[in-house]
């Protein structure tokens, strides 16, 4: 097991920033400020936890909700709307699929969905890390990517899916 | 997008992180494209800065461990997990 070190920390910070940066998008306004604050925790931990990606979301998660339940609701909703002016994604030419229309779209979700989808696709959480994370079942967990994908596709609209 | 293509995604996917897996088999072809080209997406970057991270980091490390984290991971308070709040039901949009 690896110690948690400034070498460790580093490479969590290179592999898992910006998708646990992205994760954390969806409730607050200073998302990078939650995942320095977890990586922070991490090092004050006594023993590298077991599995320390998904532990990481679990901290990002409740400091990020905590970190929206701080600010007043109307100022929660100024903040998501100005996200909506901006892509979470890298603006890439060739791209088949829109980062600011995929942006809104992931905005448009409930959050159940949105972190469930956002957890397995770019943190490559598994169904029964994301349910111990969020406090359901993996079934419920399951579901709730299904559903997310399925309204996905149709905010997105077909002629982003390329069926051949 | 070819079912090579796909694959490829979900390699690319489990190649980007140590802890990755894969036990989903996504219902439809649809459904497992559309997955394929949203996990084509890249996150924007963080922008944490390194350097002031590794100086708070080596703060926190000379600190004692928070309450009652004397023993391992899970009773780490921040780690449990926190309901959704604001009274959303399940299926609402935002």
């Amino acid at each position: 097991m690896d110690a948690i070190g400034p070498e460790l920390l580093g490479r969590l910070l290179d592999e898992h920033g910006d998708a646990l940066t992205l994760y954390a998008r969806g409730w607050c306004e200073a998302p990078e400020d939650v995942v320095q604050d977890a990586l922070v925790q991490l090092m004050r931990q006594p023993r590298l936890p077991e599995r320390v990606v998904p532990w990481l979301y679990r901290v990002v998660r409740n400091g990020a909700i905590s970190a929206s339940r701080a600010v007043g609701r109307r100022r929660r909703h100024e903040a998501l709307a100005a996200q909506r002016e901006e892509s979470w994604f890298v603006l890439a030419a060739g791209e088949r699929l829109d980062a600011v229309a995929a942006t809104r779209a992931l905005q448009e979700l409930p959050e159940e969905q949105r972190e469930t989808i956002v957890a397995r696709l770019w943190g490559g959480l598994t169904f029964e890390d994301i349910a111990e994370l969020t406090g359901a079942s993996s079934s419920t967990a399951h579901r709730r990517y299904e559903a997310g994908l399925a309204a996905l596709r149709e905010r997105l609209g077909v002629a982003w899916i390329e069926t051949t | 997008m070819d079912r090579d293509d796909v694959e490829k995604a979900r390699h690319a996917q489990r190649g980007a992180g140590s802890e990755k897996t894969s036990d989903f088999r996504p219902p439809t072809s649809d459904l497992a494209n559309l997955e394929a080209m949203l996990s084509s997406l890249a996150p924007r970057a963080a922008g944490i800065d390194r350097d002031r991270l590794m100086f708070l980091a080596g703060q926190a490390s000379a600190l004692p461990p928070p309450m009652g984290q004397g023993r391992g991971e899970g009773e780490a308070p921040s780690s449990l997990p926190l309901p959704l709040g604001e009274g959303r039901g399940e299926g609402e949009a935002r």
